[in-house]
């Protein structure tokens, strides 16, 4: 699967559409964490573990959107885009969405 | 007398916390520099088209969570009331903003790639969602399509 977030690929044509394929998580860190991330929060800094946790789920995100590209036949999604928002306390959700094509050498 | 202890008690945390992490915040600018230098070889672009014909494109990205800590916030409470540029502020998202993309080029550059196209900067406020509860955090996620 060949991911990219540009629209046209120089050098490769697009020979079938299949529409918007997405992917989502949405999570939490343990307490734990999120108590040595409070406690983060009297030097500040870089919070390690959130890093981590939004790595983790958007890599999960990418997977799923993989995963459903791959249903439906496609060898590559183009013109992915990223958005995040929190839906609570310690929780975010990570949305990646991009057209699923096939591609091939022109 | 025992709210002036009180007061030079949490005055007393406030300068001790604020002056480690102006010290971390100086050793990591360090090390931004340094990854800088070593990855200034890759070439970053935001524009989407490609002269050239790539053999192999992918898609990178980095990001980074930084939260402020309560000796900047009471730094920028103080500014704001004149305005102008919160430095404290602006140090701390400046770093972040490099961090992010010292790793989309680690990413980059561990897959052999050499330039970066469209690449997109993106700022979140993760953490603080309802009123001023929580520790506020900035995520900056950076991601683009590398190509060789």
């Amino acid at each position: 699967m060949i991911l990219s977030n540009l629209e046209v690929i120089p050098g490769k044509k697009v020979v079938t559409h299949f529409g918007i394929v997405s992917g989502n998580t949405i999570r939490a860190k343990h307490l734990g964490r999120d108590i040595m991330s409070g406690l983060k929060n009297l030097v500040g800094g870089e919070l390690t573990a959130y890093t981590e946790l939004l790595t983790e789920s958007r890599n999960e995100a990418i997977q799923r959107m993989i995963a459903e590209g791959e249903k439906l036949g496609a060898n590559a999604i183009i013109n992915i885009r990223f958005s995040t928002s929190s839906v609570m306390q310690g929780a975010a959700e990570l949305y990646v969405y991009g057209t699923a094509v096939v591609i091939e050498n022109e | 007398m025992s709210d002036l202890i009180g007061l030079f008690v949490i005055v007393f945390f406030l300068v001790l916390f604020g002056s480690i992490g102006l010290s971390n915040e100086k050793k990591s600018f360090a090390k931004i520099d340094e990854l800088e230098k070593k990855y200034s070889y890759i070439k970053l672009y935001n524009t989407k088209a490609i002269n050239f014909k790539p053999e192999k494109f992918e898609m990178v990205y980095g990001d980074c969570v930084v939260a402020t800590d309560y000796f900047k916030m009471v730094m920028a409470g103080l500014k704001s009331i004149f305005g102008g540029r919160l430095t404290s502020y602006e140090t701390l998202i400046d770093r972040a903003k490099r961090m992010a993309i010292c790793r989309m080029l680690e990413m980059a550059d561990s897959n052999g790639f050499s330039e970066i196209y469209n690449l997109r900067i993106e700022t979140n406020n993760i953490g603080r969602t309802s009123g001023n509860n929580g520790n506020p955090a900035i995520e900056i996620f950076v991601y683009g399509t590398a190509v060789k």
